[in-house]
């Protein structure tokens, strides 16, 4: 199995590195494992995360991508769709079998066409625009509705963060 | 247990190989003065008890042997003594124990030997796996020897314990090898020396264990046809598992050295792994029956430990066989789909979107997307429907609930996938079922772009009322949204987000689409609104339109103009559907653009070192290079997004900042 995902993860690390979509950067920090992969976003811009660089860790399962990823922020997050542990909820991740929430429709779930530059960018358009009807943070989904100006703040707070800012 | 020993001092292997040479130097000493005090120490013996003579491993007498040289010159003993001395010590309980405690430390020793030899450091999870399974062997033989085989005499304890000792160490080193197996697996760049030695320690032992099987026959001779059984089925249960593991990196080191797919290759992985679990399932199963049946003990904890295991092992088996069968039912339904070559695929889907290699001979599905055959196989045993576009696709066979189709006609049946995701498939079942029919799809089988269109894209909640209101009516199979009352109110809802659009199309697009979300999506993108303008839009990609597609946007536009009143005929007619269809070609189109840009990278990347591909970078060959670029590049990253967020206009900004970012730069440069 893990053989064929292997010239798979190859390949899209190499269209990855020589076709970088903007402000993304992911690949596997050390090689040994290329299974694991770092990958760092930048907010996108005109949102109240635009400018902080995220990083983030990805796990792929050996029968990639038979299977989706696993992501999570390795970084302080405050977002609806992120837990606090920085697991991300969204959709494409979730293998077409299970449906942790019972909301999504297959359609808009896991297939092997996808691949780690699609799920990247769904991540960046997460950020700019969460979906609350999903949450995985309820504090951050019921800020985000009811107190967008200090979401905003906590945003601003965690964008500093991340680029080593004083805060 | 693992916990509390965790935490106990146990002292280190220097430590307690010191002890144990040590420990053996006494008693070897203490035999040698007893057996020169008293030279007929065995009459004596004889006198007190009938004890049997009681063997230990061969590399244990070996070691005494040696270790005993030293001692007996010294003590200017002659050397037909030893074997006197070996004898006395067999006899000696004392010497019996530090013998043991010996023969433990010598496979210890031996055991971290392998691993430095072939493994170097562990990985955490390697030991932990190491640790559970060592603790689960003994719990189990604890209970195996105590419970079923109700051994007392010290002597057969002590053998049973020896043979298990051997076993279990075979084990652990198999399942080690196993892990770094898997790890291995991911990486790309093993050295070729790794795998040898990983694969020279699989086949010792494999030797071990078939010695193993060889020790059980003759012990068999001897001791009745049960205690065989019991021997060889852990023989037996070694080595499978490690022929499982050699086998599997046989296929893996044959997959990773030839370029290019191998097409039977899916299967044979599957079919090797479907043996070695199921032969190494029902061994294990017998062994566990064999030990419930023969041990007697129904009523013992013993045997409420076995119930388990056997529950536990007939759910794995159970769950392969429910598996294997999903996969032959696949199987069946791959063939349905015709198989294309060369010629027959077009350009921009020249290459597989499972695992992005060239295609050169695929499965094409309804849908006229192309995969490798064992890509899709693989893909499909696990989700039924088409990767790229989500087209479901059925399977010509009885579900669970057989007595609704199982005399239907063997087109596309909707039937729940048993893994799963078939909520709105179960529920349109049960509507059918109220029915009683099953329309045959307009097309013959297998001709792609006809049968199961109409299956695209339904909102759950539709197919639960729809499939009462309107069965009864039109006989209609599939449950589309046709009471109009329902399509009034959907369309009700489009056009107060969109007034401009004139309500019939919205009515016309959602009858296709039968999706809020669908709809929304096209008049978004201008599919709906003016049809006109729609080509000028894809003008961009429409020169990977061919004429098949461009003759169908004409006939898209004719429908538009019909009536909206002759729904009737597009429900029965499949092919006009060109709605979702055109949806469909945009995904596939989208999808082709990508791997276009894919293979653009690739000519760019084949030049190594040039680097001069706008945006990216270039991508080195060697890992370690690739490493520092990465890294390179999120440091530079994050500085541009420093610099972006500093020089922001915004009124929070001071000076400080610009000055502690141009630190930070500093300090990162350096």
């Amino acid at each position: 199995m893990a053989g064929r995902a292997l010239k798979r993860l190859m390949t899209e690390y190499k269209q990855l590195t020589l076709n970088p979509p903007e402000g993304i950067i992911a690949g596997p920090t050390n090689e040994e494992n290329f299974f694991e992969w770092e990958a760092l976003i930048m907010g996108p811009e005109g949102t109240c995360f635009e400018c902080g660089v995220f990083p983030a860790k990805l796990i792929f399962p050996p029968d990639y991508p038979l299977s989706p990823p696993k992501m999570q922020f390795t970084c302080e997050m405050f977002h609806p769709n992120i837990y606090s542990d920085g697991r991300v909820c969204i959709s494409i991740l979730h293998a077409p079998g299970d449906d942790p929430m019972g909301y999504e429709t297959s359609a808009e779930r896991w297939s092997p066409v996808q691949s780690v530059e699609k799920i990247l960018l769904s991540v960046v358009s997460m950020l700019a625009e969460p979906n609350d009807e999903s949450s995985a943070n309820v504090d951050a989904a019921k800020m985000w509705r009811d107190d967008r100006e200090q979401f905003n703040k906590i945003a601003e707070r965690l964008v500093r963060k991340t680029l080593n800012l004083s805060y | 247990m693992p916990v509390v020993l965790d935490r106990l001092p146990l002292p280190n292997l220097t430590w307690y190989t010191g002890l144990s040479v040590v420990l053996l130097s006494c008693s070897v000493y203490y035999a040698g003065v007893q057996v020169a005090l008293n030279p007929n120490w065995k009459e004596k013996l004889l006198e007190k008890s009938n004890a049997s003579h009681l063997d230990d491993e061969g590399e244990v007498s070996l070691y005494h042997v040696s270790d005993h040289d030293g001692l007996s010159q010294e003590r200017q003993m002659t050397p037909y003594l030893i074997p006197e001395v070996i004898s006395f010590m067999f006899h000696e309980p004392l010497c019996i124990w530090t013998l043991i405690n010996m023969a433990y430390c010598v496979l210890i020793l031996l055991g971290t030997l392998i691993q430095r030899l072939v493994f170097g450091e562990l990985r955490v999870s390697e030991q932990q796996h190491i640790k559970d399974k060592f603790w689960n062997f003994v719990f189990y033989k604890f209970i195996f020897v105590f419970g079923v085989m109700n051994v007392q005499a010290m002597d057969e304890v002590v053998l049973w314990c020896s043979w298990f000792s051997v076993l279990g160490f075979l084990h652990l080193l198999a399942q080690l090898c196993k892990d770094r197996f898997e790890y291995l697996s991911f990486s790309a760049t093993t050295p070729r020396r790794t795998h040898v030695r990983l694969l020279g320690l699989l086949g010792i032992i494999l030797t071990i264990a078939t010695f193993c099987l060889l020790i059980c026959v003759v012990v068999g001779c001897h001791s009745g046809i049960n205690t065989f059984a019991f021997m060889v089925a852990e023989c037996i249960l070694l080595i499978v598992r490690t022929l499982y593991v050699i086998t599997r990196y046989s296929i893996y080191l044959w997959d990773i050295t030839h370029e290019g797919l191998w097409e039977k290759r899916g299967r044979c992985v599957y079919m090797t792994e479907l043996i070695f679990e199921l032969s190494e399932l029902v061994i294990d199963m017998v062994h566990h029956i064999h030990m419930l049946v023969w041990g007697n003990m129904l009523l013992t904890m013993a045997s409420l430990v076995i119930c388990m295991q056997l529950r536990l092992l007939f759910y794995q088996l159970q769950h392969k066989v429910k598996s294997h069968r999903n996969y032959l039912r696949v199987l069946q339904l791959m063939n349905m789909y015709p198989e294309i070559s060369g010629d027959d695929i077009l350009a921009e889907e020249s290459t597989c979107a499972i695992c992005w290699e060239h295609l050169e001979t695929g499965r094409c599905l309804p849908c006229s997307h192309v995969f490798h055959a064992s890509c899709l196989l693989a893909w499909l045993h696990q989700d039924l429907s088409c990767p790229t576009c989500r087209h479901k696709l059925y399977k010509p066979e009885q579900n669970d609930a057989g007595s609704l189709s199982g005399s239907l006609l063997d087109g596309f049946l909707p039937t729940s996938e048993e893994n799963g995701m078939g909520q709105e498939n179960s529920v349109r079942n049960v509507g059918h079922g109220g029915a009683g029919t099953f329309p045959s799809p307009a097309a013959p089988e297998g001709s792609p772009g006809t049968a199961g269109w109409r299956y695209v894209s339904w909102l759950p909640s539709f197919s639960v009322e729809q499939s009462h209101t309107q069965l009864p009516r039109h006989h209609q199979a599939n449950s589309q949204p046709a009471s109009t009352s329902q399509l009034d109110s959907l369309a009700r809802q489009v056009q107060q987000m969109f007034p401009d659009v004139s309500y019939s199309h919205i009515l016309e697009d959602l009858r296709h689409t039968h999706s809020l979300e669908i709809t929304i999506d096209n008049i978004l993108e201008q599919r709906l609104v003016n049809p006109p303008p729609m080509f000028t839009s894809d003008e961009s990609s429409s020169l990977l339109f061919d004429v098949k597609q461009d003759k169908e946007d004409n006939q898209q536009i004719m429908k538009h103009d019909e009536d909206i009143e002759e729904e009737e005929e597009y429900f029965q007619d499949a092919e006009s559907l060109p709605l979702s269809r055109l949806c469909m070609e945009a995904l596939a189109l989208t999808h082709s653009s990508t791997s276009d840009d894919s293979s653009d990278t690739e000519s760019e990347g084949s030049g190594y070192g040039i680097g001069s591909c706008g945006a990216g970078s270039r991508f080195s060959k060697s890992p370690q290079e690739r490493e520092q670029m990465l890294a390179q590049r999120k440091t530079a990253l994050l500085n541009q997004a420093r610099r972006r967020f500093v020089t922001k206009p915004r009124g929070s900004n001071s000076v400080d900042e610009i000055e502690l970012l141009e630190d930070g730069e500093c300090v990162e440069n350096s």
